[in-house]
Formats: structure tokens, sequence, C-alpha cells
């Protein structure tokens, strides 16, 4: 009779640790699950986001890429990279400025880029002391101080300047300065603003745009034929 | 003698209750439990295991558009170079400074009878001139197209100085300026 009611009493005991331990293991499954799963999901979420995000941008570049053909492209590169070079076309400058300055009847005595001169052939700035000499412009624009000196009477030097102005888009004239207008020999100082642009203003990370009738008719206001080329290296 | 048998036992059928009712109650613990259990560890487990998915996926998608990319990429290259040059020559346009039509505007600004000497034209639209007029009717009509100049605000901010008797009724002057050559060239027209 007491080994029956042992028993009876035992059975519910052996019941309740079984029960005990496996809500113990799921109650630590949980605690160490939930916390790792919990951390794991705002990361794929943040990698999905991020990756869609970079998936549509390539799409989009992607289908506008799509509806430009190669010769267009080439061509208006061309006529992009001749109006606003990378470097600064201090050696072709100088054959190009003759070439109008004999044509305007204007004789070139001088270029000079500060601090090199051109003609004597040590215009490569070094970039420390080019940097101080330069103008910064809107998109990454770059421009450098060149200063002309040229024999010229009134007419043809406004020739000479209009000629300079229409040839090309890398030159602006900032200043003139003309003495001796009584001799024979009028000379004329022009400071001459000389641009380029040395890096893009667009990343290769960049959504890529169709190009704009803007652009096709800035391009078609330009020449592909600068006057300026610089010399291949 | 009679023997008395006493069962101190709780009854049996008592002792069945309490068995069933404590056994009822752990059921509904572990079915709690096991069901907490499903919802939190299982759900968070099936919802990481979908972003994963989800995840590769779109990894997947992007490497083919990558892939793409990278064959178009000269193009995609010169794509970027000719908005970006394009952009600069706009800017370039629009804030380079231009003398050929200053120039002008002050060339006809000179009547017949005055010889400039000296000419200096800055970047800010401002010039100075260094002239002799020949007479003093030369002196009489430069003076006058300056104030009809001013007075229409072709000119403005004029300084006239070391106005000077030359020989043979001669004289010499210097004159400083800023111009606006849009209405000097409107005004010239008329």
């Amino acid at each position: 009779m007491i080994d029956t009611a042992k028993i009876k009493i035992t059975k519910p005991s052996a019941f309740l640790l079984l029960v005990g331990f496996i809500v113990a293991l799921q109650v630590a499954t949980t605690v160490f699950l939930l916390p790792k799963n919990l951390q794991k999901i705002p990361r794929l979420q943040s990698d999905i986001a991020g990756k869609k995000e970079d998936s549509l941008h390539l799409e989009k570049s992607l289908a506008v890429l799509g509806t430009l053909e190669d010769s267009q492209v080439q061509k208006l590169v061309s006529v992009a990279l001749a109006a606003l070079p990378d470097e600064k076309k201090t050696s072709g400058l100088f054959a190009g400025l003759t070439a109008v300055a004999s044509a305007s009847g204007v004789t070139v005595t001088s270029l000079e880029f500060t601090p090199g001169r051109v003609s004597t052939g040590s215009a490569s700035l070094d970039s420390q002391n080019a940097k101080s000499f330069e103008r910064q412009l809107p998109h990454n624009v770059r421009a450098i101080n060149a200063s002309l000196t040229v024999i010229s009477d009134f007419s043809s030097l406004a020739t000479f300047i209009d000629r300079v102005e229409k040839a090309s888009q890398v030159l602006g004239v900032a200043s003139v300065s003309f003495s001796k207008l009584e001799t024979t020999e009028p000379e004329a100082q022009i400071t001459l603003e000389v641009y380029y642009q040395p890096e893009r203003t667009l990343l290769a990370t960049d959504i890529l745009e169709p190009i704009s009738d803007q652009e096709l008719n800035l391009a078609g206001s330009l020449s592909s034929k600068d006057i300026f080329k610089l010399p291949p290296d | 003698m009679t023997d008395v048998n006493v069962n101190l036992l709780p009854d049996r059928n008592l002792i069945s209750a309490t068995q069933t009712r404590l056994k009822n109650r752990l059921l509904v613990i572990l079915l709690v439990a096991t069901i907490a259990f499903l919802i939190l560890s299982g759900g968070s487990s099936l919802l990481s295991f979908s972003y994963q998915r989800e995840r590769d996926n779109v990894f997947s998608r992007h490497s083919q558009l990558s892939t793409q990319y990278e064959t178009a990429s000269p193009k995609a290259r010169n794509l970027l170079t000719i908005h970006s040059k394009f952009a600069g020559t706009k800017a370039v346009l629009g804030l380079r400074p231009s003398q050929n039509r200053n120039l002008l505007a002050v060339k006809n600004l000179i009547p017949s009878g005055t010889i400039v000497t000296s000419l200096s034209l800055r970047s800010d639209s401002q010039f100075s001139l260094v002239a002799r007029s020949l007479n003093l009717d030369s002196l009489a009509r430069f003076l006058e197209a300056i104030y009809v100049l001013k007075d229409k605000g072709g000119l403005r901010d004029i300084s006239l100085s070391g106005l000077r008797i030359e020989r043979e009724s001669e004289f010499s002057f210097g004159l400083d300026a800023n111009l606006d050559r849009d209405k000097i060239a409107e005004i010239q027209k008329k």
C-alpha cells in the first residue's frame, strides 16, 4: 500500500522534471537564437536596400547606355574634350595664339604663364606652385592666368581678341592694357585665363543621364577642332 | 482481538484528482512554452532565412547588372566625360571674361580729334584711359559723348582727372569709368 503511494507521488515529480527540462531547453534556445536572428535582420535589410538601390542605378544607367550609339558618343567626347581639356594647354597655346595673331596682323612678343614662360619651355609648373595661381570655377573648372604681350594697333587688336574668344572656349580675355598708342609700335599687355577641368564632376557610381538637348545644342555650337591642341607627349 | 487498519494516506480519489490537475497544468505550461518557442525562435529564424534568401537574389541580380555595366563601361565613362565637360564648358562660357565688346565700346566712345595714348580694360568692365584732344571742340565732343552715355546708364563711376592744356591748345586728360557694354551698344545703335 505504501509502495503504491510512493509511486503515485514519484510519477508526477518525474513528469514535472521532464516538463521543466523541456521548457528550460526551449527558453535557453530562444534566448540564444532570438537575439542572434534579430541582430541579423536589420543588417540583411540594409544590405538588401543598398544593393537594390545600386541595382536600380545600374538598370537606369544601362537603359540610358542602350539608347546611345557609339559613334555619337565618340563624336561628342571629342567635342567635349576639345572644349574643356583635362590639362592646361600651355604648350599648344603659344602655337595657336601665334597663328591667330598672324592672321589678325598682330605680332606676339611673349607669352608667359605665372611663373613659367612658355616660349622658353619652362611652362610645366610644379603642382604646389600652380595651385596658388589657379582660380577655381564651378564644376571643378580651373583657370590659370597667362600674360601675352603683342604689338598691334587698335583695330588689329580688336580683331585678334575677337578671334581668340571665338576660336576656343579654353581661353578668356581678362584684361587688356594698351600703351604707346601714339607710336608706330603700340604695345598691348593681355591677361588671358586658360581653362581646364582636371577632375570630372561625376563619379563612375553616379546614375547616367541621357544626353540632353541642351548638351546637343552646346556641342553643335562648339568645334571639335580646337586650335589650341595639346601636343602629343 | 480485532485488527484495526488506519489508512493515513489521502483518499485514492483525492490523489488522483490532484495528480490530474498538476498534469493538466504542466501540460498547459508546456504547450504555452512550446507555442512561444515556436513563435519566437521559429518566426525569427524563418524571417532571417527569408531575408537571407532575398539578399542572395538581390546580390545575384546586382552581380549580373554589374557585369553588363562593366562590358559597357567605356561608353559609360565617355558619357560621364560628356556630361562633366559640357557642364564645365557651360560654366566657363557664362563666367569667362570677354574684353572684345568692351574694347569696341571704348573705341566707339572716342570721337575724331581725340587720340587715346594708353588704355586699360579690366575684367570687371572698369576701364581707364589717357587721351589727348587736339582742340577745344574735340574735347567738348568727347565730354558730351561721355555725358550722354552717363545719362543713359552706359557709363557710371566716371572720374576725369589731370586735365591739362598742352602746347597749341591741345588738352590731355585721364578718364576712369565703369561701362555697361550692352547699354552702350544699344545707345550706339540708335
